[in-house]
């Protein structure tokens, strides 16, 4: 890897960036409805009521000058004002975000290790009894709709059998003494969540990662160090499994960006105050600017996923080079 | 290189495998989860929780519209009359008040030794920027105020409410007195997008904090001016989804649910230490039809027909509209006004109600009649009764199924219906700005103890506001303003009820049904729950404080 490749790609990146900016300043510009309607919560306005509430939103300048100022206002990270709530959207947005993180993420990585696990297992096994009992396991758990996963999963351990909490990410109205207990407090009301969103997506990263696997361990270097005398274990590890990981990266990736906005059936379940529960609420309410926010947010963890994809790449794989 | 890679790999299995095996082993964890919570708890104050699915929209009465923050203020604010439990005006920050001779001055004395939360002083002052400001400008209470003039200062406690004409709802007018020492120095403009984190009110219970998508939590007000309450907290505990409500509700992490899906009301009842209750609706859901008369309207001109309408609203087995689409959990609909609002309901007679026959002979009677056989009838030029049924489906189910009945119970009588589901900002795009784009559509309201907000929707004033079926009607707009003026109330329910009988005969809607709100509480941990009005009404979204402050751990 070399830093060429990596100007370069940073450089993709920014021009994405800025086309997805683009994109999302005109989009919201010709949604149908009356903005106006929506701001005043009510049909039918005087006309100085209007002008008031267009001069609030910035909505009474041509085009070119307001995409000038939501530019520049971007730069600050100023998103504009909330139709709904009458509020700064980074303010709205900033917990979101950080609630559909926390549990994305500790789902990707449980479902990674999971599904890394039970493909390497399944491939090395492939056709023994072992095998078909883990990919078993697998497409079962792929074909679950994580809603229903939840629910029982909330009626099992939250109601009959234990008090896992089943809502929210705190205990509602408590004070935190230290910030060790408001994180133990977190970790608590993640535990349901995270299984279910990360057995939602465990499934799919198992079955790629026995097909790549089973792929490379057919390849030539292989049968090579069979040939040297290399033990199977360490074939598979050492030699196979770097290689086999390559279309996980690609996966993985697109699959966390989507998890940032598509997490909703999650977040639905366990009343988890994340993006997607606000994406679809401001959708409802015909919010623009948090919907505009919130796709912002979303394109940019697509676009750095992606990025730091393409890094893991040039790392796992040295052939990669940048002309 | 090799080197490297392998210590990649080795370094995302290290923290795959544990992450794996604990995902696995977090089965085992609830046993472990008994205690904490639950045990940490025993010296804390005194919580009430009660499991809500509606978020407020904002903090600030100037800016809100959701009944969700209408619970919030009432809890936080006080208005200068307020409702004891059995509807009956009595004083809220208004020690009493008298009206002049002529109808035309209000005189307010307000109660002395009242304190906002900050410590300030609450005075003349407040109640006159609150009212002045609210009458002046255009905010969800302006309404309401219709037909005052100004509100002026007498002295530091006493009031005055001046009208163009006597105002027969100045003691219905429900507006939170807001502090003038926060709010005051604000412009309109910046009252429109003002909003404190930490409101500064009166009332019984302060927001203390309120994470958005999470939770409200408010603290008891000891110095409240009508006793401080018995417990220490209430948090509203924002739920996604009515099936975790409902669970959180039997293991006890909220101990009341203002809003049970119909679905949970049987096995909510069956557990030990829970109250179900189902209170009237304060509420009405309307078969609505497009009657605007403009040139411009895009609907189907046969729609302008009172008798067509008439014979839909006859055509409806409601009984059967509320044992499908609400479970049962709710009275077939008649009159503007629902029953649960006491005196100003219009009981119709006997002969009202389900009676495809009758529907029948009506259309025949108009010359409606099925010529070409075709199961659909025409009038006398062809023109077939064919129409555009407007379905919001974002709104749960019961919508859905409605639509279904009126269908099937409209092609009865030989009238065609198509139906359109869309969501709720579609649906009023439609209306609003595509020229009333359809024919029929299903929408609701909630009701208020006075009827006049309900009635002014149907005013010829309201066509392209508020009014969603731009129905038009002389008589019913002379008697409106008639009724607003009424203050001998035995009067006045003689006009409302007339205005309720033009809307029958008139049929702009076809009332469906009053919803039942179920709510469910425990009296296991709590005692001194209320149901305003006695006996009947409810006790976790009521009109008054009476719950929260006769609430007490038991």
């Amino acid at each position: 890897m070399n830093l060429t490749y990596l100007s370069k790609k940073l450089f993709h990146s920014l021009i994405t960036l800025f086309i997805v900016i683009t994109i999302n300043f005109f989009l919201f510009r010709i949604m149908p409805g009356d903005p106006f309607a929506m701001i005043a919560k009510a049909a039918n306005l005087s006309a100085e009521y209007k002008e008031e509430l267009s001069a609030l939103y910035g909505y009474n300048q041509p085009f070119p000058i307001q995409y000038v100022k939501y530019l520049r206002q971007l730069i600050n990270l100023d998103f504009g004002m909330s139709f709904k709530y009458r509020k700064p959207v980074m303010d709205i947005l900033g917990n979101r975000l950080m609630a559909t993180l926390s549990l994305a993420f500790i789902a990707q990585i449980l479902a990674i290790g999971l599904g890394t696990l039970l493909g390497t297992i399944s491939a090395a096994f492939r056709g023994k009894k072992i095998d078909v009992a883990s990919l078993g396991l697998a497409l079962f758990i792929y074909s679950i709709p994580a809603f229903w996963l939840g629910i029982v999963l909330v009626s099992l351990f939250s109601v009959k059998f234990g008090s896992l909490p089943l809502n929210g990410m705190v205990v509602a109205g408590m004070d935190h003494a230290s910030t060790w207990i408001y994180i133990k407090d977190v970790a608590r009301h993640l535990i349901l969540p995270v299984i279910t969103l990360g057995l939602a997506i465990t499934g799919g990263y198992t079955i790629i990662m026995r097909g790549s696997l089973l792929d490379v361990l057919t390849e030539d270097y292989i049968v090579t160090a069979r040939a040297k005398g290399y033990k199977r274990k360490d074939i598979v590890i050492k030699h196979a499994l770097p290689n086999a990981m390559l279309p996980m990266v690609t996966v993985i990736a697109i699959n966390f960006g989507f998890m940032i906005g598509g997490a909703i059936q999650t977040e639905t379940v366990f009343s988890w105050p994340g993006i997607g529960r606000l994406v679809y609420e401001a959708l409802m309410a015909r919010d623009y600017p948090i919907l505009q926010g919130a796709f912002l947010i979303i394109s940019i963890t697509v676009i750095v996923a992606n990025f730091i994809a393409d890094i893991l790449y040039g790392y796992l794989d040295p052939r990669i080079k940048y002309d | 290189m090799k080197k490297k890679l392998c210590l990649l790999l080795a370094i995302m299995l290290l923290i795959a495998l544990p992450l794996s095996a604990c995902g696995g082993g977090d089965v085992d964890e609830p046993e472990e989860g008994e205690e904490p919570a639950e045990g940490e708890e025993n010296e804390e104050p005194v919580v009430l929780r009660i499991g809500i699915i509606q978020e407020a929209d904002s903090t600030s009465p100037l800016i809100a519209t959701m009944t969700a923050a209408d619970r919030m203020f009432n809890l936080m604010y006080d208005d200068l009359i307020e409702y004891d439990d059995n509807y009956r005006p009595v004083g809220g920050l208004a020690e009493d008040w008298t009206v002049s001779d002529d109808g035309l001055v209000w005189t307010f004395n307000l109660k002395e030794g009242i304190k906002w939360f900050d410590g300030e002083d609450f005075n003349a002052d407040d109640v006159v920027w609150t009212y002045n400001t609210v009458v002046n400008g255009e905010f969800p209470q302006s309404p309401q105020m219709e037909g005052i003039t100004e509100t002026v200062k007498v002295d530091e406690y006493t009031v005055e409410v001046h009208t163009e004409a006597p105002k027969a709802d100045m003691e219905a007018i429900r507006v939170n007195i807001l502090p003038e020492h926060i709010y005051g120095e604000k412009s309109e403009d910046e009252l429109h997008t003002f909003s404190e984190d930490n409101p500064v009110g009166t009332g019984a219970f302060e927001l203390v904090n309120w994470e958005q998508g999470q939770f409200l939590r408010f603290k008891a007000n000891p110095n409240y001016f009508k006793g401080a309450p018995q417990i220490d907290e209430i948090v509203y505990v924002l739920f996604a989804n009515t099936d975790t409500l409902f669970q959180a509700l039997q293991n006890g992490e909220v101990d009341a649910v203002a809003e049970l899906s119909y679905s949970q009301v049987e096995q909510a009842e069956a557990l030990d230490g829970i109250e179900v209750i189902q209170p009237d609706g304060m509420n009405f859901t309307e078969l609505g039809f497009n009657c605007w008369e403009a040139p411009e309207s895009k609907g189907n001109p046969l729609m302008l027909d009172p008798k067509i309408r008439v014979a839909i609203d006859t055509a409806l087995d409601k009984q059967q509209i509320v044992d499908i689409a609400l479970n049962g959990y709710g009275v077939p609909g008649s009159s503007l006004i629902p029953p649960a609002v006491g005196d100003y309901h219009f009981e119709v007679d006997d002969d009202y109600g389900y009676n495809p026959e009758k529907a029948m002979e009506i259309l025949e009677e108009a010359g409606y009649t099925d010529t070409d056989e075709d199961g659909i009838r025409e009038d006398s030029e062809g023109n077939k009764l064919d129409f555009r049924f407007a379905v919001i489906t974002s709104y749960g189910e019961a919508y859905v199924k409605a639509a279904g009945i009126i269908q099937k119970n409209l092609q009865d009588i030989g009238i065609n219906v198509t139906i359109n589901t869309m969501d709720g900002g579609a649906q009023s795009e439609l209306i609003y700005e595509q020229d009333f784009d359809t024919d029929m559509y299903l929408w609701g309201w909630g009701a208020e103890l006075d009827p006049s907000m309900k009635l002014s929707v149907m005013t010829t004033d309201q066509v392209g506001k508020r009014s969603d079926c731009f129905w038009s009607n002389e008589e019913y707009d002379e008697l409106f303003e008639k009724q607003i003026n009424q203050v001998d109330r035995e009067e006045r329910i003689d006009t409302v009820h007339k205005m309720q009988q033009i809307i029958l005969e008139e049929a702009p809607y076809s009332i469906l049904y009053y919803r039942n709100i179920v709510e469910a509480y425990r009296t296991d941990k709590f005692e001194g729950w209320t149901r305003v009005p006695e006996g009947s009404g409810s006790a976790v979204t009521q009109v008054n404080k009476s719950t929260v402050l006769n609430i007490r751990p038991k």
